[in-house]
C-alpha cells in the first residue's frame, strides 16, 4: 500500500485538470472539482482509460484496468473531484482497491 | 522474423477501432503507418499524436529521446502508397463489404508480396472482403475487441488458403503487443460474438413474452451473468454494427426464425438513427453519462418463479452455445472461459457456473 502525501494529492490534481483542459479544449480555469466530465466537458470513457494508463506509468502501479472497471460499476465517477478521489485510492491500494468494498 | 524495430505495421481507417488500435500501438517500438481519408484528417490526427506524445514528455513518462523516436516511427497519411513497406496491414474502415473489397483490391497493388493483409471486421469473412484478390494465401481476419487496452483477446480468422507463415507473422505481432489469440476458421469465425447470439436473441424474446422493459431485463442479466446488460451492450457497440453482425451470423444458422424479433428491433432502431451511445439514443437515451429508459411504459411484476425461469432459460442458451462450440473443437473449455472473462470483464466463464 502506497502512502498518499500532500504532494501526491497536488500532483494527481494537476495532472487530471491539465489532462481534461487539453483533451476537451477548455481553459483550466473553467474546471473545478464539481465539473461534470461528461455533461460539462463532453468527456468519454476512453479518456478515463487514458488517464489511468498515465497514472499507471507515472506511479508504476500494479493495477489491472479490469479491476478499475469493476470498482467503477459500484462507484461511478462523474465529476473531476470524484475522479481525483478514485485515482488517489487506486494509487494507494492498486489491485486491492476491490477489497475496500 | 524481423526484429520489432523493423516490423512495419499499417492501419487503414480512423474510426473508433482504428484510433484505439493506433494509440495502443504507439507504445511499442515498431514503425507504424496510419492511413485516413484526406489532408484535413492527416493534419488533425498528426496534431493528436504530437499532443499525446508531448504530454507524455511533460509528465515524465517518456524522455526526449523516446519522444523523438516515436515521432519518427509513426506516419499519418492519406496515401495507401505509404503502406508499401508494411509487413502487416490492419483494415478498420466502416462495416461495408463493398468498400472493404475495393480497398483490398487497391492494397493488393500497393503492398509488398509478402505483406499480410488483415481486417478487423466483426461481420465479414476474409473470403468475402478479399473476393477476387490476387494472393489469398496472405489474408486473415484479425478481430480485436474494444477497447484494446482492456480486452486481451484477439480472434485470428483463417481461410483454407491462409499460409502458415501468415499465421506465424500475426502471432509474432500479437506477442509484441502482448495480446492473446484464438485461431479460428471461417466456420468458427467471430466465436465470441456468436457465443452470445442465442443469449441476446433469447433475452429479447423473454422481454416481449413478459412485457419487460430493457432495464428490467438488463438488471437480471447484470445480477446473474455479466457486468453489462444485453441492451446496454448493444448501445455501447452500436446498433448498426450489431445489426450487420447479427444479420451476417444468422445467414449461417439453422434456425434463423429465432433471431428475427431481435433483428427486427435492431433494424427499426437503425432506421430511426438510434444507434446507441454514439447518437445518444438507442435502447436507452443518454445524457452525459446517465442512461435512461427510452420508454417507461412497461413495468412487469415478476414473481420469483418467473425470474428463476428467465434465468434458467438464459443460462441454457448461454451454456448450450458454449458447449456446442467446444464440442465442434473450436476451442477448449479453458480457452472459452478465459476469452469470455476477457471479453465481458466477468468473474466466471460459461463452464465455471456451479
Amino acid at each position: 500500500m502506497k502512502k498518499i502525501t500532500d504532494e501526491t494529492r497536488a500532483e494527481v490534481s494537476e495532472v487530471v485538470y491539465g489532462f481534461f483542459a487539453e483533451e476537451c479544449e477548455v481553459g483550466i480555469e473553467e474546471i473545478n472539482d464539481d465539473t461534470d466530465i461528461f455533461q460539462d466537458l463532453g468527456g468519454d470513457s476512453l479518456m478515463f482509460l487514458e488517464l489511468i494508463e498515465i497514472f499507471k506509468k507515472k506511479y508504476d502501479l500494479n493495477i489491472d484496468l479490469k479491476t478499475i472497471g469493476k470498482y467503477n460499476v459500484k462507484h461511478p465517477v462523474n465529476t473531476i473531484g470524484e475522479l481525483i478521489k478514485t485515482q488517489l485510492l487506486i494509487i494507494e491500494h492498486e489491485n486491492a482497491i476491490l477489497e475496500l468494498d | 522474423m524481423k526484429n520489432v524495430e523493423e516490423f512495419e505495421v499499417g492501419i487503414v481507417g480512423k474510426g473508433k477501432m482504428g484510433t484505439n488500435l493506433f494509440f495502443y500501438f504507439l507504445d511499442f517500438d515498431f514503425p507504424l503507418k496510419w492511413i485516413c481519408r484526406n489532408k484535413d484528417e492527416v493534419t488533425y490526427l498528426t496534431d493528436q499524436v504530437q499532443k499525446k506524445l508531448s504530454r507524455s514528455v511533460r509528465l515524465e513518462l517518456i524522455d526526449n529521446e523516446l519522444y523523438q523516436k516515436r515521432l519518427e516511427q509513426v506516419q499519418v497519411s492519406n496515401r495507401l502508397d505509404e503502406l508499401s513497406n508494411c509487413d502487416l496491414v490492419i483494415e478498420t474502415i466502416s462495416e461495408e463489404l463493398q468498400k472493404k473489397q475495393v480497398l483490398f483490391k487497391k492494397l493488393d497493388d500497393k503492398v509488398r508480396e509478402n505483406c499480410v493483409l488483415t481486417s478487423n471486421s466483426s461481420s465479414f469473412l476474409p473470403t468475402e472482403w478479399y473476393k477476387g484478390g490476387k494472393n489469398p494465401d496472405r489474408i486473415a481476419g484479425l478481430h480485436f475487441f474494444f477497447p484494446v487496452t482492456v480486452k486481451n483477446i484477439v480472434e485470428i480468422i483463417t481461410t483454407d488458403r491462409t499460409a502458415r507463415k501468415v499465421i506465424d507473422t500475426i502471432q509474432y505481432f500479437l506477442s509484441i503487443i502482448n495480446r492473446k489469440s484464438f485461431i479460428l476458421t471461417e466456420e468458427s469465425a467471430f466465436l465470441l460474438n456468436r457465443l452470445f447470439l442465442d443469449f441476446q436473441a433469447g433475452a429479447y424474446r423473454i422481454l416481449l413474452e413478459y412485457d419487460l422493459s430493457y432495464a428490467e431485463l438488463d438488471e437480471i442479466v447484470k445480477e446473474e451473468f455479466f457486468p453489462v446488460g444485453v441492451f446496454e451492450f448493444f448501445d455501447h457497440v452500436g446498433n448498426d454494427i450489431m445489426y450487420n453482425s447479427i444479420t451476417g451470423y444468422c445467414s449461417r444458422v439453422k434456425n434463423p426464425e429465432f433471431y428475427k424479433p431481435l433483428l427486427k428491433q435492431l433494424k427499426e432502431l437503425v432506421r430511426e438513427k438510434k444507434l446507441g451511445i454514439k447518437t445518444k439514443c438507442g435502447f436507452y437515451s443518454y445524457s452525459g453519462r446517465s442512461m435512461n429508459e427510452v420508454t417507461d411504459s412497461r413495468k412487469a411484476t415478476l414473481s420469483p418463479g418467473d425470474k428463476r425461469s428467465i434465468i434458467g432459460r438464459l443460462r441454457k442458451w448461454y451454456l448450450d452455445s458454449a458447449t456446442l462450440f467446444v464440442s465442434k473443437g473450436y476451442c477448449t473449455r479453458n480457452e472459452m472461459n478465459y476469452a469470455v472473462k476477457e471479453y465481458m470483464n466477468c468473474e466466471k466463464g460459461p463452464f465455471e457456473f456451479s
